[in-house]
């Protein structure tokens, strides 16, 4: 009898806490919110999604912190589900589909271009429709439009114009290929290679190779250095990007890189020392970014005590890109209804942010495509210094 | 004629550090007729160690190489007493789920305490050039070091009465017991020997490249595809296997494409099996 009881009082007290644990929707009054992000929470990409994840993770707890955020006369709370797709475009889509139909989640996160390709194809279907927050700077709204995405880091397309008037600005003409493959990589490729051979360059070698699953470059150097070019087009997630460039140079080239944007020269110059980085030409480090931001500094700072670590693009973009998201849900006066908050993004400066508030300052958003307005600036590699240019208001050009 | 020869030697470096692995794997397999898909990450496992002894105990390089190759052969003792002896005589499939297991197991337990890729400097931080090749010193330290513990293996199997043993028992394990040879003991010095290799390549390979959790899984598929080119449990094969597939590679980069370097490497493969469906030496049968 008595372990009939106990049996029965386990049920009865698992079940209470499934109830509670299962939807979690009342917290003391307020409604639980949950966002997706699908992400390489693993592998080689890891340290990449786990900055997105830090980011949104910053900005939730201060949203909570503060009480949450009160849309019509409800008070609303968010809380991150993530879960790893190690780049891998099926992954992604079955974590959505886990996301929008188990869990009833309404916004996804998801950092990587080719994984964002296939979340694209299922965003729209009617009834399971949801919001993609696209960290990628691959403008992917260009091939195929798609009525409820957001995109938030600047397209790579701004940094072309600039690095080539940099690199030519040396003398360089002749420029070696070794970007990694897939389709970010492959489409930086062909996007870097018309616009250089434009410019009246030449491109002598092309080598590209997968940069998560490579763990040596030599022999796409090799090469690529027998064609004897004056700068090296190169780049991917900053750990083998920092191999590429160590091994470029212990082979004994002398001239410069071009590094695409997915890789981080301060992150870089950490594993090889500015002196192998002279004249690397890429993205700002978020630093010197600071100059311009003056919340970036104590953002940076409340990073490096919480996380040990230096603070990245990815992680100041996705932190200001939430609370951008927090304001277009207020516009819209919904926190499920994915097509008005898609709408709310435009409306009453929601993705208008200062610099003097959040870490990085948006002017808006393209409301055709869905691309949030943020400046790109490049930087380039001197005497030991990152000497950075002008801030490139893109979407003005 | 200096380029071609560089990605040569280039190969030949690729080549060694499969060549090392996929003995191990041909050992084992001429041995126990265990498909040890987890030899892949014993080899991480020993780039890891060499890190914590080499950059975190700031024990030099080369004594650091025999502690990793110590290590790791006890490890690899322990791998086959743990998870392979009790399934001996089992299906081949319960061996298979169990190498999936202790796979997936060790890149957890690796990633879970250290999710970021980390680096180990260079013993010898120098770039030699002769003759318009350039080459840093370390590259010859693989090729050298993959030639002498190939020497040493074979020297082993061949001289020793340790080594005849184990040639007896993946010769034929029944008579190699009947005659006293004791076929556990030979089991866990084949692992032993298997894995302390592994970590012998790692060592040689982990200042030129990063450690990471999953730099195993990759190379164990070269691996497995070098030991069925070579012949199933043939160490000649292995050799050879290990040696072209690195050729291939340097080569198809720099006079095929590099995007497509596997799709060509593993073609020749594919046609070597078609035309020598037995591999390029003769095995265990």
């Amino acid at each position: 009898m008595r372990l009939k009881t106990a049996i029965i009082l386990t049920v009865a007290l698992t079940m209470a806490a499934l109830a509670f644990a299962g939807c979690g929707e009342k917290e003391s009054g307020k409604v639980t919110v949950r966002i997706g992000l699908t992400a390489p929470l693993s592998g080689i990409g890891a340290g990449y999604g786990q900055d997105i994840k830090a980011g949104l993770d910053m900005a939730i707890d201060e949203v909570n912190t503060k009480g949450g955020v009160t849309i019509g006369d409800t008070t609303y709370v968010f809380e991150l589900l993530a879960s790893d797709d190690e780049m891998v475009p099926e992954s992604s889509l079955s974590n959505a589909q886990n996301f929008v139909l188990e869990k009833d989640i309404k916004v996804i996160w998801d950092p990587t271009a080719n994984t964002i390709q296939s979340l694209m194809g299922i965003n729209q279907t009617a009834g399971e429709e949801f919001l993609i927050m696209a960290y990628t700077s691959v403008p992917l709204y260009a091939q195929a439009p798609n009525k409820y995405m957001v995109t938030l880091p600047p397209p790579f397309s701004v940094y072309v114009k600039e690095w080539i008037k940099m690199a030519m600005g040396k003398g360089w003409k002749k420029m070696g290929m070794l970007q990694t493959t897939g389709a970010y990589g492959d489409l930086w490729g062909k996007t870097m290679k018309e616009a250089w051979t434009k410019a009246g360059g030449t491109v002598v070698a092309e080598a590209p190779a997968s940069y998560y699953t490579e763990s040596d470059f030599t022999p796409y150097l090799t090469t690529v250095l027998a064609a004897n070019p004056d700068v090296i087009f190169c780049g991917g997630p900053s750990d083998p990007t920092a191999l590429v460039i160590e091994q470029a140079r212990s082979l004994g080239f002398k001239g410069g890189f071009i590094v695409i944007d997915q890789a981080k020269l301060d992150n870089i110059a950490d594993k090889t020392g500015m002196e192998k980085l002279e004249g690397c030409i890429g993205v700002l480090p978020v630093e010197q970014g600071a100059e311009n931001w003056p919340a970036m500094n104590d953002f940076a700072k409340k990073y490096q005590d919480e996380y040990g670590e230096r603070v990245t693009w990815e992680t100041a973009i996705c932190y200001t890109g939430f609370h951008i998201l927090v304001n277009a849900m207020k516009e819209a006066g919904s926190v499920d209804d994915v097509a008005a908050i898609r709408a709310g993004f435009a409306k009453g400066n929601a993705a208008v942010t200062s610099g003097e508030e959040f870490p990085v300052a948006f002017s808006g958003i393209n409301n055709d495509t869905g691309a949030l307005l943020m400046p790109g600036t490049a930087v380039m590699v001197e005497n030991g210094k990152f000497v950075g240019m002008d801030m490139i208001e893109w979407w003005k050009q | 004629m200096s380029f071609f020869l560089n990605q040569v030697i280039i190969g030949i470096q690729l080549g060694s550090q499969y060549v090392m692995v996929a003995l191990g794997l041909t050992l084992i397999f001429g041995i126990l007729d265990i498909s040890h898909f987890a030899h892949g990450h014993l080899y991480m496992i020993g780039a890891y160690l060499l890190y914590m002894v080499m950059v975190l105990g700031g024990v030099n390089y080369w004594l650091a190489l025999f502690i990793c190759m110590a290590a790791l052969a006890l490890v690899g003792m322990l791998v086959e007493r743990a998870v392979y002896r009790p399934l001996r005589g089992q299906p081949q499939i319960n061996t298979f789920i169990a190498a999936i297991g202790l796979i997936l197991m060790l890149e957890t337990l690796v990633r879970g305490i250290q999710p970021k890729a980390l680096s180990v400097p260079k013993p010898i931080d120098k770039t030699l050039s002769f003759g318009g090749i350039s080459m840093e010193v370390q590259r010859l330290i693989v090729i050298i070091g993959a030639i002498l513990l190939i020497t040493a293996l074979q020297l082993f199997i061949k001289r020793t009465r340790l080594g005849t043993a184990i040639e007896a028992v993946a010769q034929d394990r029944e008579g190699a017991s009947l005659v006293g040879i004791s076929v556990n003991r030979i089991s866990a010095l084949t692992f032993a020997v298997a894995t302390a290799l592994a970590a012998a390549a790692a060592v040689f390979m982990a200042p030129l490249a990063f450690i990471s959790p999953e730099m195993g899984g990759v190379l164990i598929l070269k691996a497995f595809v070098i030991v069925v080119i070579g012949g199933l449990g043939s160490i000649k094969g292995a050799i050879a296997g290990g040696y072209i597939l690195g050729l291939l590679e340097a080569l198809a980069i720099a006079y095929v494409s590099s995007a497509y370097k596997d799709v060509f490497a593993f073609a020749v493969l594919i046609v070597i099996l078609a035309v020598r469906p037995t591999g390029l030496f003769r095995g265990r049968d």
